[in-house]
């Protein structure tokens, strides 16, 4: 439970920065480029769709499942593993509303800015009825 | 020791502990900042329930928090009795008093009440902490002035050390538990057990006892005026006739308290257990609805069919319309149990006809219907013979709530599937659901089918599909079953979330890059070519992960060919047409880097942090790993 929590907090951080490509010579980048992945549009869009719907996906609802069981069966036994997965997945959430914070900054209070910051006002209130929906 | 042994009379709650659940205790003690007598006064099961590798845990958390845990060598512990301490047990501290009423919750008393209030925001903290006893131990809390610090700021880190401090207490002091004690505890625990729940606006929580000035319909909308909060008992909630037998011991004796061992989110399971005829009965009285349980649990076991059977999928239903999947069961049986149903009388079905009988007339009445059908290879088997569709199913079912008594045999009650709903409004009902979820009351009460399931495997599951009336005015807001609750003793708020319906990263469905066209959005690979694999080596920009995974080129056709790359058309994705041919492979490389780049991305995730945090996530990776996990926990301590 303790490992597929570290792992999820992890690879969620994936979809929220770029990636550099190291070796450009070999796909025909010539080194005047910015060597970003932005270069290559298909690859860059399946690698975001491949790593939230295949990887990132499975691997929340495991976790979620996981910590849900263990609640549920109201035993002490692994109750250091409990805490840790919780605060780990408590402390992805805090590395996500860090990010939509950054990003509100970064756009100064435009349109897309205050859509996030009502998505914050929603976490901080605990009402998610409506980002359930995926 | 034995001097003061001789002289001071022994303490009340003596208990001989062995010498590792000495340590235990002394651990938990020692962290929690308690004396040892008050908290072997508050645990009698310690002698049973824990071992050394709680030992070992709570060392793992006094890690965590700062605290050193010295283990004694045992001759020492062996002639040591449980110190004579001050017997100044502020229990009745936490006792109800009549003022305030307010019920109060045993908090470790490193944490200070005023600021955990502004933390937590979920459960009102009492006024009065446990007092630590032994001031030496207090001052060798080198967490406490930075624990209360950081409480006091209000951050993320206070909360997750109450959440801490609240394991420890949960864990090794269980209030439902105690017995054998002090009146004085006993009526400490007595506080725990009734009581309201009730949440203001902002979403706070208050916990009120039961005879409590604070009323309900204060804080929520409609009070009808009727003051049943004491005569009254909630009948729907916890009551005894919630089980069927009359008690949930007789429930979980008769035959029926096999459905309690279903495995938690087991749908098809709980929907053969809702087909079935159990959820008719709950019109009848107590002692009809014991004895035709009875009755049928003895039937039940007799039904087991052990059968071969096959599930073929159809294209669409033509008698229904809808792009539904219809499926065929074909059910091969030896002919020794055909025909040998019983069936209680009580419940007003007569099997008049044998199944052979039966499986001949709903072939015939649906072969036509769906057209081909797939013969089976069949082996050794008899030949098969199609008994239904699913949906017939659900027409008996609505037949029969109708109140025209449709003839049901063993082979309608092996009906796992469930059909689409054939009334408009109820089907809208269910969407509506579906999208708001239902609340916990509606889903445990079973507001549409009322089945009688223990309490626990109905909370946990998801069961959506269950009608949870909406308030008109507000369709996700408070339910109409809970606001006429709110005059009665209330066990629970109108919730309609559960813990796997959290999202935890960034979900936009939009496409990922600008220049991929909506038509692209799939991410499918492009189909085979020819042209050579490639390796594409990528590193995360913030975090330093580095990967590689195989890049290949795909056929344009002629006309984006054409396209010159100076056009809007022509931009990148035709000048550069690579793809991932094989989402397996990447999705393995992801993973390895994910295990190998651990410490680094851990280093520049946690910078910045708090060193609790980061001794929290040392010792996670530590039990996560044995290998890599214990690498990084070595690179976090030298960093610490």
């Amino acid at each position: 439970m303790v490992r597929s929590a570290l792992h999820f907090w992890i690879a969620a951080r994936s979809t929220e920065s770029g990636w550099i490509i190291r070796n450009p010579e070999s796909l025909g980048i010539g080194p005047e480029h910015k060597a970003k992945l932005d270069e290559i549009p298909y690859v860059e869009h399946q690698l975001t769709w491949i790593l939230r719907n295949d990887f990132l996906a499975p691997l929340c609802a495991e976790v979620l499942a996981d910590i849900q069981k263990i609640n549920a069966s109201g035993k002490a036994d692994d109750w250091l593993g409990q805490f840790l997965a919780t605060f780990i997945v408590l402390h992805n959430y805090e590395l996500l509303v860090k990010r939509q914070k950054a990003f509100t900054i970064s756009r100064k209070w435009t349109k897309a800015s205050e859509a996030s910051i009502k998505l914050i006002q929603k976490l901080l209130t605990n009402d998610l009825r409506h980002h359930t929906q995926t | 020791m034995n001097n003061r042994e001789a002289t001071s009379p022994a303490p009340k709650a003596t208990k001989q502990f062995s010498v590792c659940q000495y340590k235990i205790l002394k651990a938990a003690a020692q962290i929690l900042g308690v004396g040892v007598t008050t908290l072997a006064k508050l645990l009698p099961k310690i002698s049973d329930a824990y071992s050394l590798q709680d030992f070992e845990k709570l060392d793992a958390a006094a890690d965590i928090l700062g605290v050193s845990i010295g283990s004694e060598p045992e001759a020492v512990v062996a002639s040591r009795h449980t110190p004579p301490e001050k017997p100044e047990l502020p229990v009745q501290k936490f006792l109800p008093t009549n003022g305030s009423n307010v019920l109060h919750i045993p908090s470790s008393s490193i944490i200070s009440t005023s600021s955990l209030s502004k933390v937590s925001g979920a459960v009102q903290v009492p006024d009065a902490p446990l007092k630590v006893l032994d001031p030496a131990t207090r001052s060798s809390l080198s967490a406490n002035a930075e624990l209360n610090s950081l409480l006091e700021q209000g951050s993320f880190d206070g909360m997750c050390m109450y959440m801490l401090s609240c394991l420890f207490v949960l864990t090794y002091i269980d209030p439902f538990n105690i017995s054998e004690l002090d009146p004085t505890i006993e009526a400490l625990t007595n506080g725990f057990e009734p009581g309201t729940a009730t949440e203001d606006q902002w979403g706070n929580w208050q916990i009120t006892s039961k005879t409590s000035h604070l009323k309900p319909h204060e804080l929520h909308p409609v009070d009808n005026g009727r003051n049943d909060r004491e005569t009254a008992p909630d009948p729907d909630v916890f009551d005894v006739s919630f089980f069927p037998g009359g008690s949930e011991d007789a429930f979980l004796q008769s035959g029926w308290g096999k459905y309690s061992n279903i495995e938690l989110g087991n749908h098809n399971d709980m929907d053969l257990l809702m087909s079935t005829e159990m959820g008719q009965m709950s019109h009848l009285p107590s002692h009809e609805t014991s004895q035709v349980m009875d009755d049928f649990s003895n039937t039940w076991n007799a039904d087991v069919c052990s059968g071969n059977t096959e599930v073929l999928l159809a294209d669409s239903t033509p008698w229904l319309a809808q792009p539904n999947v219809a499926t065929q069961r074909i059910i091969n049986l030896p002919e020794e149990q055909i025909g040998h149903t019983h069936i209680p009388s009580t419940l007003g079905i007569t099997s008049s006809h044998t199944r052979d009988e039966q499986l001949s007339q709903t072939a015939s009445s649906h072969l036509a219907k769906v057209g081909d059908i797939i013969p089976l290879p069949s082996k050794e088997y008899a030949p098969m013979k199609i008994t239904y569709l699913p949906q017939q199913s659900f027409v008996n079912k609505i037949k029969k709530s109708q109140g025209t008594a449709s003839k049901r045999s063993k082979v309608a009650r092996q009906k796992k599937l469930k059909g689409p709903y054939l009334d408009d409004h109820l089907r809208q009902q269910t969407g509506n659901t579906r999208t708001n979820h239902a609340c916990i009351r509606c889903q445990a009460q079973k507001m549409r089918e009322s089945t009688p399931y223990p309490l626990h495997v109905t909370l946990f599951t998801n069961r959506d599909h269950l009608q949870c009336i909406p308030n008109p005015d507000d369709p996700t807001g408070i339910c109409l079953r809970c606001i006429k609750q709110a005059t009665k003793t209330i066990k629970a708020p109108c919730l309609r979330l559960m813990l796997s319906h959290c999202v935890l990263y960034r979900t936009n469905t939009t496409q990922a890059h600008l220049q991929v066209p909506p038509q692209y959005s799939n991410s499918d690979p492009k189909g085979a070519s020819n042209f050579p694999h490639q390796q594409l080596e990528l590193e995360n920009l913030k975090y330093g992960q580095v990967f590689t995974f195989a890049v290949q080129q795909y056929p344009l056709s002629e006309q984006e060919r054409s396209l010159s790359p100076l056009t809007p058309e022509g931009n990148l994705l035709t000048r550069r047409p690579y793809h991932i041919p094989n989402t397996h492979e990447f999705v393995d490389s992801y993973k390895s880097c994910i295990v190998a780049d651990a410490a680094k991305c851990a280093d520049r995730l946690l910078t910045g942090s708090n060193t609790l945090i980061w001794k929290i996530f040392a010792r996670a990776f530590k039990l996560a790993d044995a290998n890599d996990g214990l690498k990084v926990y070595s690179s976090i301590q030298s960093i610490l």
